[in-house]
């Protein structure tokens, strides 16, 4: 490729410095962006947000043969696998209507017990299901941008679960799209509960596809494939959303697999438990049904 | 006469704009959801080499000022800390550029090293202003991956890429 001296109006030594002085000013501004970005002050909120929704039809359009192409090999894979699938449902649904005729026997009596104890339910989630259309791999950051925003009731704070399980949280709303930090993000922190012990836990996403879990309390030590579930805690996330199974590590290492497949979203719940976080929270309704009826 | 002056003349503005509009292409194509089992994970930077390559040929078609915006530009795609890629790529862009006279002439694979070196340095600064930036330490078994996956893409990027210049920026 031939340079053509479309640049070189000015003589080389005005150039260089020009040069200088722009590449020092941008390599300022970029440091003052950081520094600027990290107060996470409204305007920088709109500024991303107005991006991503001026960049949503692009993105969906170069979406589009991506996930043509994965519901293509995903049908060849299930249609390859229908045999053993077949066998490996029939058995489960053998097992869950096992666990239907409990669940029954134990709502019943759940029934019960809250009317003698003139318990009051906690409020229900309502939701909006949206589809996830951009999915920033990378070192820095773990989010996903969903077609769905203000304008369809999405708002900061809200939680999104996928069939099996949590995903993570809202963080930027725009009218069309917002902004969803999963659980294995940099930044996320989620207080975790394990099942069988109870005991209380961090999970710290650090961008892996398994976060770790960290400040988990003296005593027991979490075994491998124990149930994870949130805690409720904090007030930002609702308690007993599934979470994800503990996996080995270092002494000091203990991670966590979650029960969605980060990488592979495509439709994702993100519901309203009316939580205000670290702000005081409303009171709750006179009647409701189940916490998580809208799932 | 003056019609199709005016269109010579637009025709030649696209050609010039075909590397920033490429790096550009590919900023969007990196938050494009592909779900393949594991590749968000460990992505290769796509934006990096495209940068680097263009850098080493023909760096005044992709100015400090366009790396920056490309950086920007993904910063709020992908929802990272704002000013971080732009500052990568920044950084990138320059090292490139410095790069384009010693790699003149010289074997590929000599290019490919000096890729991996600046790949090398530019992740280690992500790293490291992410986890200074967020408080807490990034994975970096999941680093190490990415950056060996974008070094291994990187003959590629210069297949394609060098395709692509060489059709459509030849006496540009």
């Amino acid at each position: 490729m031939k340079r053509p001296g479309a640049t070189a109006r000015l003589p080389l030594p005005f150039r260089v410095i020009n040069q200088r002085v722009a590449f020092l000013g941008l390599f300022a501004a970029a440091i003052g962006l950081m520094i600027f970005g990290k107060t996470e002050t409204p305007v920088v909120e709109a500024i991303r947000t107005r991006v991503t929704d001026a960049f949503i039809p692009v993105i969906e359009a170069l979406a589009r043969p991506a996930s043509a192409v994965s519901w293509v090999s995903d049908r060849l894979a299930l249609l390859a696998a229908s045999h053993s699938e077949n066998a490996r449902l029939r058995e489960e649904n053998h097992r869950l209507l096992e666990w239907e005729q409990l669940a029954r026997r134990l709502e019943a009596e759940n029934r019960v017990l809250r009317e003698l104890l003139r318990f009051t339910p906690e409020q229900t989630a309502t939701g909006t299901s949206a589809r996830v259309i951009a999915d920033a791999g990378g070192s820095y950051a773990r989010s996903v941008v969903i077609a769905a925003g203000s304008r369809d009731g999405v708002a900061r704070g809200q939680i999104a679960v996928a069939a099996e399980g949590l995903v993570g949280r809202v963080g930027d709303v725009g009218e069309r799209g917002s902004r969803v930090l999963l659980i294995t993000d940099l930044n996320s922190q989620v207080p975790v509960l394990i099942e069988s012990s109870r005991q209380r836990a961090i999970l710290a996403g650090d961008n892996s596809e398994r976060p770790r879990l960290v400040f988990f309390g003296a005593g027991t030590r979490p075994q491998v494939g124990d149930r994870v579930v949130t805690s409720g805690h904090g007030g930002v996330f609702p308690p007993g959303l599934p979470v994800g199974t503990i996996l080995g590590g270092g002494d000091d290492l203990i991670r966590v697999q979650p029960f969605v497949d980060l990488g592979r979203l495509e439709q994702l719940r993100v519901l309203d438990y009316g939580i205000q976080g670290l702000l005081p929270t409303p009171a709750p309704p006179p009647a409701g049904g189940p916490r998580r009826g809208q799932r | 006469m003056r019609l199709i002056v005016n269109l010579r003349r637009a025709v030649r503005l696209a050609r010039l704009a075909l590397p920033i509009t490429l790096v550009g292409f590919l900023v969007v194509f990196s938050v494009v959801p592909l779900r393949l089992p594991h590749y968000t994970a460990v992505a290769p930077n796509w934006v990096l080499a495209a940068t680097f390559f263009f850098a080493t040929r023909r760096d005044d078609l992709v100015p400090a000022w366009a790396a920056f915006l490309l950086g920007l530009l993904f910063d709020v795609l992908a929802g990272g800390p704002l000013g971080l890629s732009a500052l990568v790529l920044l950084l990138v862009r320059e090292a490139g550029s410095f790069l384009a006279e010693p790699l003149r002439g010289r074997p590929f694979l000599f290019e490919w090293m000096c890729f991996g070196i600046t790949a090398l340095a530019a992740q280690l600064l992500g790293v490291l202003l992410a986890t200074a930036l967020a408080g807490a330490l990034v994975a970096l078994p999941t680093v190490v991956l990415q950056l060996m996956l974008t070094v291994l893409v990187y003959p590629a990027m210069v297949l394609a890429l060098g395709l692509i210049a060489r059709l459509l920026l030849e006496g540009v």
